[in-house]
């Protein structure tokens, strides 16, 4: 009894730490700048745990070992056009900062407000982001309870809501310094327990890398799982690294991260060394390879669902290593989940807050109302609906990408397509990611790379029509 | 300056997505992962290296690249 809780009880531990540790941290910082920017007095190794810890959740922990389980090849997808972004993001982010510095944008919509001129696309951006969040506050859900199912049993969802309601406590009060210090360390322990799962697990498993794929190779060929690509999974990769990097660092909680920092090179220096902190997805990958051996030959029983795979890391944990271990590793990947989730929560109602409800009422209190309901929503759909975590995490990616073509095309000339044509152009552009997404008419298409090509074709048609007139 | 490097930079990353079917028609499962592994360690690599690169030509012009242009 006492062994069977012990990794509960780590987890437990390592919470109650961090939410002390972060409502100490931001209590005594209060006012409008410090809830949306903390103060942009960021240092880089807190901004690089932070930005990492924030960018690598359930996704990361849970959901590519589950695909890596489940698919084989197609997680390696996922991967690169995360590597991409990083170049884009290199280029763009300290574009962005510096704009945001000089011209006090506290938020994604504060950038398309004052580059349009205009509060119809404000709104507009700041409505669109806030709900293609809202899949991917639901995945860090799904991958709690994920976490928890294998190690608290049938208590799950209670001890889930219970983590949830109280982190939504921490980041209503504390805003984005109590965010970025929970995230700073969760950064830490993630990395630790990623890398030491993705050294150790093949060897103890199968005495070595080698042996591992070999007995992929000799149980694993069958099925959804294959290490040699399909033509769809061609296509998958070809159209997923050309259009998911573009919305990379449009996600509201990474760019208002990167506006906290205190100058242009720690945004410039931070990029490179996120781009490191990606390379953690190798061991993860790796630990998925030990779950697709295990599930192949029997050791682990195969799951029935596909969000069944999402637990194969904790699976794999479950089954090699001590109750000790297994607490770590899952404190690690629930940190990754809530440090997700803290900061998808504080960007969504500061966006709500600021740019739809904005000056109605107090702001601050405003986006406090605004973090817990949209906490609720979230809650809510974890409770009904049930969905894999990468595909929630592509869903929100499809309709974000979207913001990017009139975001940049405006910062580079401004006045070069009008408001109404950038609403039209994002809008189209996410009308096609959900028809692509539920019609599904060419195997392997990413729908958010449709979603682009529509959004593009808009903007091309208006320039074209406007040269034309001008004639 | 700024419109090149960052022109350079990008081809390079999808440079490797270029042999991959050639690479995929020899259905060695084992070269396939190493491949796209390989792929995904050479991104932060590139982005090193222009990290470095920008940083020569601030050391020798002043200010940043953004600046230069």
């Amino acid at each position: 009894m006492v062994e069977s809780n012990l990794p509960l009880t780590i987890i437990i531990l390592w919470l109650a730490i961090t939410y002390t540790y972060s409502f100490i941290i931001s209590r005594k910082k209060r006012g409008v700048e410090e809830w949306f920017t903390a103060g942009r007095r960021v240092g880089l190794i807190t901004l690089w745990l932070s930005l990492g810890a924030n960018i690598y959740s359930s996704y990361t922990f849970l959901g590519l070992p589950g695909e890596t389980a489940r698919k084989g090849f197609t997680v390696f997808i996922y991967m690169i056009y995360g590597m991409i972004a990083y170049i884009i993001g290199y280029w763009l982010i300290p574009i962005l900062w510096s704009r945001a510095k000089s011209r006090n944008w506290l938020t994604l919509a504060d950038a398309y407000a004052q580059l349009y001129d205009s509060r119809l696309v404000e709104v507009f951006v700041a409505i669109t982001a806030s709900l293609w969040i809202i899949p991917y506050i639901q995945l860090q859900l799904e991958g709690i309870n994920a976490i928890l199912q294998v190690v608290a049993g049938e208590e799950a969802l209670y001890v889930t809501i219970a983590i949830f309601v109280l982190l939504t406590i921490v980041v209503t009060i504390g805003g984005l310094s109590a965010t970025i210090s929970i995230n700073a360390l969760q950064g830490a322990i993630m990395l630790v327990s990623i890398w030491f799962l993705g050294l150790t697990a093949p060897i103890i498993a199968y005495g070595g890398y080698g042996n591992l794929f070999r007995k992929i190779i000799e149980t694993n060929q069958t099925g959804s799982f294959t290490l040699i690509p399909r033509n769809e999974d061609l296509i998958a990769l070809y159209t997923t690294i050309t259009a998911a990097p573009l919305g990379f660092w449009l996600w509201p909680n990474r760019i208002h991260n990167i506006f906290a920092a205190r100058d242009i090179e720690t945004t410039r220096k931070n990029t490179v060394l996120t781009s490191i902190f990606q390379l953690s997805q190798i061991p993860v990958v790796i630990v998925g390879f030990v779950a697709a051996a295990m599930y192949a030959s029997g050791t682990i029983p195969k799951p029935l669902s596909k969000e069944g795979y999402d637990r194969a890391l904790v699976e794999v944990t479950k089954h090699l290593y001590p109750p000790a271990l297994l607490g770590l590793v899952c404190a690690g990947a629930v940190a990754a989940s809530i440090s997700t989730a803290v900061a998808l929560l504080q960007s969504t109602a500061a966006l709500f807050s600021k740019n739809v409800l904005g000056g109605r009422m107090k702001l601050l209190w405003l986006a406090r109302v605004l973090t817990l309901t949209i906490a609720s929503i979230s809650l809510i759909s974890m409770l009904y609906i049930k969905e894999a975590i990468v595909g929630l995490l592509l869903v929100g990616y499809g309709g974000i990408i979207q913001l990017f073509p009139p975001l940049v095309i405006n910062m580079a000339k401004p006045g070069y397509i009008n408001k109404y044509v950038a609403t039209l152009s994002m809008a189209s552009g996410m009308v096609t990611v959900l028809v692509f997404k539920i019609l599904n008419p060419i195997k392997g298409l990413y729908e958010g790379f449709a979603g682009i090509l529509v959004n593009i074709l808009i903007i091309t048609l208006y320039v074209i029509f406007k040269k034309l007139l001008h004639r | 300056m700024k419109k090149l490097l960052v022109a350079i930079s990008i081809i390079l990353c999808y440079i490797p997505a270029i042999p991959l079917p050639l690479i995929v028609s020899g259905k060695n499962p084992i070269v396939i992962t190493i491949y796209m592994i390989i792929w995904v360690i050479y991104i932060p690599v590139i982005l090193a290296l222009m990290y470095r690169i920008e940083k020569t030509i601030v050391e020798k012009r002043g200010g940043t690249v953004l600046q230069n242009g």
